[in-house]
């Protein structure tokens, strides 16, 4: 059991945070719209000329190919600057891109992973379904094959910044009388072909994270289709631990920084009964002390995961158990902010919002990528060894 | 490096220590009235000396196995998924204790098993100052000691038994350990080790937070391997999720509980600045983990669970008892609200 860097370690990260300093975008990140895709684009791009594209992908394709506790260290210094996430990039760096990378033809390769890390383009995840979401594999959007091209008909729904994206990694069923998990093709979509229409969806927080995404005979050149025809599913699925953790423990560092805030906010606040800094009360107090002790626990437990790819064991369901309880503790820590700010929170513009938007848009991490519910499915199953309960 | 799976030689030390354990201490011997209090421990207290467990991090010149705060962590975790007594808690405390007193000889007796040591808790205010303890207090296990470990954040001190007054047997919530009542009065302590000199208090947060680390796998286990094979409604309860979700968040808490406990582990054996803040996290997320898993057992269980003949009840009452030598809650909140520090 060791937890420490080495001196190349502890150089890189200084390093890293020396770069972090002086690149880190300092303005605040646009919550919505072309001025949010601005802002991930341009990050992207200074990440690039700084090298610190792709830190996971390897470099024969233009990444970085960090190791894995490089990552985890740039991941965690990130959270420590206060430097953007991938924000709508996550997509094209952790799942597309890396899915291109282990499956993609030299052409699809060369087109897209150059666009990907210059911070060209903008990629969303055709997944869900009006019909499948827990259940993906039953996702009905249909894909003929005609002649050199896949002809697409069909709905997507809940596809984050679909409506700002260039490419769609495109889930769609080639084989309707296969088994659910076959008959599924992984296919790139360029969301200018003709025949796709998006429409926004507006959040319970008030922006519009996700669209509707509509398919009337979209005619996709067959080259765009990753692995083979049928295979999709095993193509979707085996990029999904593609950051191996690393990203996990970068969203504990933030975690931890997001309850440094709490902290800070009830020192600055007054309390319940109108008159002591809100720190002095102690069900506050009790309630802070608790999420210091969850942070510290959830970056015990990411760094653990990482751990084990570290030791070259296969990704388990260690991360899906990272994952619900950073959702969990995340609701609790978001809720706590109302509480300090007592009737402010039920502002939503100003001081009041920089806390009362992200409680509300910060529900989507008990829903999105497999619900709270889902994940203790697959916990009691893979985990546990309990009967299959769905 | 970055590692926090147990090496090799550590796997070796936890299959050896759960071989013994499931072999001789097993939590169906609390069943028998006689083997509580640890009775069951002191009959194989020669034995217990023996597998090194109360000097597991002491160095091999007092008698030690010359093994760290690491290995400890991961014994006591599985002393506390047995329910072992914490009279074993106590011996490894009082050795380090007398050894950083500089009391090389009573530390070899106590790992050598020759001396016997039991558990005090605060019942109230306390005084300690270098020439005596005054307060009211709680023994644990601690009917056949002859010394007593009492620590506070800023020193930890070792009491002669025999010079405590109104010593008294209560009826305790956990039946399985003994408690009793008893009073210090201006008593002078065998020795005594400021925080600064070495952290014998935040070492007995350390390895309480494992052992109910231990409680919540344990309870975890036991709910788990119910849910599998009673049936209702024609399947195994574990096959509706209202009993599945109840499964998975045990399995949650059990590993939040582990991976911070060693990650404290870890940061204590190291030196690191943010032991203190690593441990107080660890005994807090441990001492929830452990209370509410044994809580989700019992309920798992069923009518059963709530009987005295099953042994669920044991675990949710051994964890009260840990937490409450842990300090509780409150005592965690200063070192969280300071926080880690640039570690």
């Amino acid at each position: 059991m060791e937890f420490g860097l080495s001196p190349a370690e502890e150089r890189f990260r200084d390093e890293v945070r020396t770069w972090l300093h002086e690149n880190a975008p300092r303005e605040p990140r646009p919550h919505d719209g072309p001025a949010m895709r601005d802002f991930d684009l341009a990050w992207q791009r200074r990440k690039y000329e700084g090298g610190w594209a792709g830190i996971a992908w390897p470099r024969e394709y233009g990444g970085r190919g960090l190791t894995l506790v490089e990552q985890m260290i740039w991941y965690e210094e990130c959270a420590r600057a206060g430097a953007p996430s991938e924000g709508a990039l996550g997509i094209a760096l952790n799942h597309a891109g890396p899915t291109v990378i282990a499956f993609g033809t030299p052409e699809q390769k060369a087109f897209h992973l150059p666009r990907i890390l210059r911070g060209e383009v903008l990629w969303c995840q055709g997944f869900s379904e009006p019909g499948a979401g827990s259940d993906l594999a039953s996702l009905r959007t249909r894909a003929v094959v005609e002649g050199d091209h896949l002809v697409v008909t069909g709905q997507k729904v809940w596809t984050s910044h679909a409506h700002l994206a260039d490419y769609q990694e495109l889930l769609v069923r080639t084989g309707p009388t296969s088994p659910k998990h076959k008959g599924i093709t992984w296919v790139i979509c360029d969301m200018r072909t003709p025949g796709i229409t998006v429409r926004p969806i507006r959040t319970m927080a008030d922006n519009h994270h996700y669209c509707e995404v509509f398919y009337d005979s979209v005619r996709i050149p067959l080259a765009n289709v990753v692995g083979r025809i049928d295979d999709g599913w095993r193509v979707a699925m085996s990029t999904l631990a593609f950051e191996r953790g690393t990203l996990a423990v970068g969203r504990a560092a933030e975690f931890a920084r997001l309850v440094d805030a709490l902290l800070d906010l009830a020192r600055e606040r007054t309390g319940p009964d109108g008159r002591r800094p809100a720190i002095r009360d102690e069900e506050i107090a009790g309630r802070i002390a608790t999420l210091r002790a969850e942070a510290a626990a959830l970056r015990a437990m990411t760094c653990e995961t990482v751990s084990r790819a570290i030791r070259g064991e296969p990704p388990g369901p260690e991360s899906a158990m990272d994952y619900l309880f950073y959702a969990e503790i995340l609701q609790r820590a978001r809720r706590l902010a109302l509480d300090l700010l007592g009737p402010e929170a039920l502002e939503t513009e100003g001081a009041a919002g920089a806390w009362t938007v992200p409680y509300l848009a910060d529900r989507m991490y008990i829903i999105a990528g497999g619900s709270a519910e889902i994940r203790r499915n697959i916990i009691a199953e893979r985990v546990l060894g309990l009967p299959r309960s769905y | 490096m970055i590692d926090l799976l147990p090496s090799a030689e550590q796997r070796q030390i936890l299959d050896a220590t759960v071989a013994f354990l499931a072999e001789r201490l097993p939590v169906e011997r609390l069943r028998d009235a006689d083997a509580a209090a640890g009775a069951a421990e002191a009959q194989q207290w020669t034995r217990l000396a023996e597998l090194g467990w109360f000097g597991l991090a002491m160095p091999e010149e007092v008698g030690g196995a010359g093994f760290t705060v690491a290995e400890e962590v991961l014994v006591h975790r599985e002393l506390g998924r047995f329910l072992v007594s914490p009279a074993v808690l106590a011996a490894a405390l009082a050795a380090q204790l007398a050894h950083a007193a500089g009391d090389a000889a009573l530390a070899q007796a106590i790992i050598r098993g020759e001396r016997r040591a039991g558990l005090a808790l605060a019942r109230g205010e306390l005084e300690l100052v270098p020439g005596a303890v005054d307060g009211d207090l709680y023994l644990a296990d601690a009917q056949t000691a002859e010394l007593l470990v009492l620590w506070t954040d800023a020193e930890a001190v070792l009491l002669p038994r025999d010079g405590l007054r109104g010593i008294s047997a209560v009826v305790p919530m956990d039946r399985t350990v003994a408690l009793e009542r008893a009073t210090a009065c201006r008593l002078a302590p065998v020795c005594l080790v400021p925080a600064a000199r070495a952290p014998i208090g935040r070492r007995a947060t350390l390895l309480l937070a494992a052992a109910l680390a231990g409680i919540a796998e344990a309870a975890r286990d036991r709910a788990v391997a119910y849910a599998k094979i009673r049936e209702q409604f024609g399947k195994p309860i574990g096959a509706f999720q209202a009993i599945a979700h109840h499964c998975a968040d045990m399995a949650l808490r059990a590993r939040a509980a582990s991976a911070q406990t060693v990650f404290a582990a870890v940061a204590e054996r190291d030196g690191r600045g943010d032991a203190a803040f690593q441990v107080a996290a660890a005994a807090t997320v441990a001492a929830e983990a452990a209370v509410w898993n044994a809580t989700l057992s019992i309920r798992v269980h069923g009518g059963i669970g709530f009987s005295a003949e099953n042994d669920a009840h044991h675990f949710l009452k051994r964890a009260h008892l840990l937490e409450m030598l842990a300090g509780g809650a409150r005592r965690h909140r200063a070192p969280l609200l300071a926080g880690p520090g640039e570690a």
